[in-house]
């Protein structure tokens, strides 16, 4: 049984949780909303991040594409998509929405472009 | 020389000029947005991560995209959107304000606008405020010229940095940084606690173990061509501890040391300014001490979510138009003044009649608060009771109709 600290990182409200893991059960407080239970339970289990990155187009004059993971990426494959991004160079023209990546490394999650450029 | 008569000019393409613009067009007022910049978005376009448009959009969004929603209402809208264009001198007058606008691509131009809404937003404070002994090395940035560097160009400002000042703007370069695998020290920050959001302490620096040094200050920047350290030292009574003063390895510094509202046309215009806020005092209408003139978003006071300054802006645009049309809301405006723990209140002076929103910021952290509202006696004319308040998180609440000379607005700690 331990107590753990942390804060939600769900919305600007940034609650300061106190997490009580008792092998099969964990206790939340602290939280002003559910979503701060959810996020305890993760955090616990499977700490996950949403990803955000610029990526180099494959054009001149030098520009970037902002992207964003279409959900929160397991934190221990942080780094690979990371690297991954920062070889690849994206065909432009990129619309807002467009799919950079499909289901990355077998997550179902996308990489998806924020911006776009002509 | 060319000369635009329009009913509004907004200055500045940015989250509040945008909103503002496209408010105004959905008024049926025609009005021109004015943009220095090639795009509009401004500093949205270089905040590539998410956490924007919760409350505006119902939607967590990335800075881009919270632009690209904005520029999509103005380009489907009547607004006259001028990029690439600066407005380097407002005359104000009874029958029309005459804004000069130099550009490359139109040359110079007159724009005669029955009103203008300010929306120029702000600049970083840099090295060169603080006065930090050492010389003018290679690799000194302010964080969000850094931030552009990296999300605009993948430009990586060097290998090993040191952030000074823990607001949002230096939390979210921490994470970028490590992102981008350049190794961040530490974050130092004057203050006793950190000027940012826990929610950014959170995912930016305990994600990635780095500490965060509070009641510290930067002493001396070591290095000639490059910078090669920093010295820290901690707080004692006020001032630097040098007793206690470490160097710590780096080659980057990142500046985010406070924003200030980009003012020149304002002081240039008679617009007078807060000094509590470096923005101009409006009154309930958002109108400034310049009639006809009104003023939204950072170049008002330093926002932290950018959903209120669309909301804030929209407010601007009402007015505007209104004053346009002789409808703006008139009367005896009286002042409201900050009381115990409040730094500033947004707007300076108030209609005792009609619905007026206020935004205001703690001078303390408190667990618990009671925000109260008085007029010259002592009474109560409003209160609310607060949890979790800090300096770093700007307070709304709105008022109606109410009797008094003046108001005091404070914060009574619980």
């Amino acid at each position: 049984m331990r107590v753990v600290k942390k804060i939600c990182i769900n919305c600007p409200a940034g609650c300061h949780l106190e997490i009580i893991d008792d092998n099969n059960t964990v206790k939340v407080s602290g939280n002003r909303c559910q979503r701060g239970v959810k996020y305890a339970e993760n955090e616990l289990r499977n700490p996950c991040r949403v990803v955000t990155a610029a990526i180099l187009a494959d054009s001149e004059p030098r520009c970037c594409i902002p992207v964003k993971s279409s959900a929160p990426v397991p934190v221990k494959l942080i780094r690979t998509l990371l690297d991954d991004l920062s070889k690849m160079r994206i065909r432009l023209p990129v619309a807002v929405g467009d799919k950079i990546i499909r289901n990355f490394h077998g997550t179902d999650i996308d990489i998806i472009a924020t911006g776009g450029h002509e | 020389m060319k000369i635009y008569n329009v009913d509004i000019a907004v200055i500045g393409g940015g989250a509040a000029g945008l909103t503002a613009a496209a408010k105004c067009a959905e008024l049926n007022s025609q009005v021109m947005l004015i943009e220095r910049n090639e795009i509009s978005g401004g500093v949205l376009n270089q905040c590539i991560h998410s956490g924007f448009g919760l409350h505006y959009f119902k939607e967590e969004l990335t800075g881009p995209e919270y632009a690209a929603r904005l520029t999509e209402k103005v380009e489907n809208s009547a607004v006259q959107i001028m990029t690439s264009c600066t407005v380097t001198n407002i005359n104000p007058a009874e029958n029309g304000n005459i804004l000069t606008v130099f550009s490359g691509k139109y040359g110079i131009f007159e724009v005669n606008a029955k009103a203008v809404i300010l929306a120029m937003g702000c600049r970083e404070r840099c090295r060169g405020n603080l006065g930090i002994p050492g010389e003018r090395c290679a690799g000194i940035f302010n964080a969000g010229f850094a931030q552009q560097l990296i999300n605009l160009g993948q430009y990586l400002p060097g290998k090993k940095a040191v952030i000074v000042g823990s607001g949002d703007i230096g939390l979210i370069m921490a994470r970028r940084l490590m992102w981008n695998n350049i190794q961040v020290q530490c974050v130092i920050e004057i203050m006793p606690y950190p000027a940012g959001l826990s929610r950014n302490i959170a995912q930016c620096l305990e994600d990635f173990d780095i500490p965060l040094y509070l009641s510290h200050t930067v002493t001396k920047i070591h290095g000639s061509k490059r910078v090669e350290a920093v010295s820290i030292a901690p707080l004692k009574n006020g001032a630097a501890d040098l007793q206690n003063e470490r160097k710590i390895e780096c080659d980057t510094i990142l500046f985010s040391v406070g924003l200030v509202p980009e003012n020149e046309l304002s002081r240039q215009c008679g617009i007078q300014l807060d000094p509590l806020t470096n923005g101009a005092i409006t009154d309930s209408n958002l109108m400034t001490s310049v009639k006809g003139i009104f003023a939204c978003g950072n170049v008002l006071h330093v926002h932290d979510l950018v959903d209120f300054v669309s909301l804030e802006a929209e407010r601007a645009a009402e007015s505007a138009v209104k004053f346009c049309r002789n409808e703006l809301a008139d009367g005896t405006f009286i002042p409201a003044v900050p009381g115990e723990n409040v730094r500033y209140v947004v707007p300076s002076r108030v209609l005792q009649q009609g619905h007026k929103h206020f935004f205001l910021r703690s001078s303390k952290v408190m667990d618990s608060a009671l925000l109260e509202v008085k007029n010259p006696s002592g009474e109560n004319i409003f209160s609310r009771k607060l949890r979790y308040v800090k300096p770093a998180e700007m307070i709304a609440f709105e008022l109606e109709d109410f009797s008094a000379d003046s108001l005091e607005i404070s914060l009574k700690e619980l």
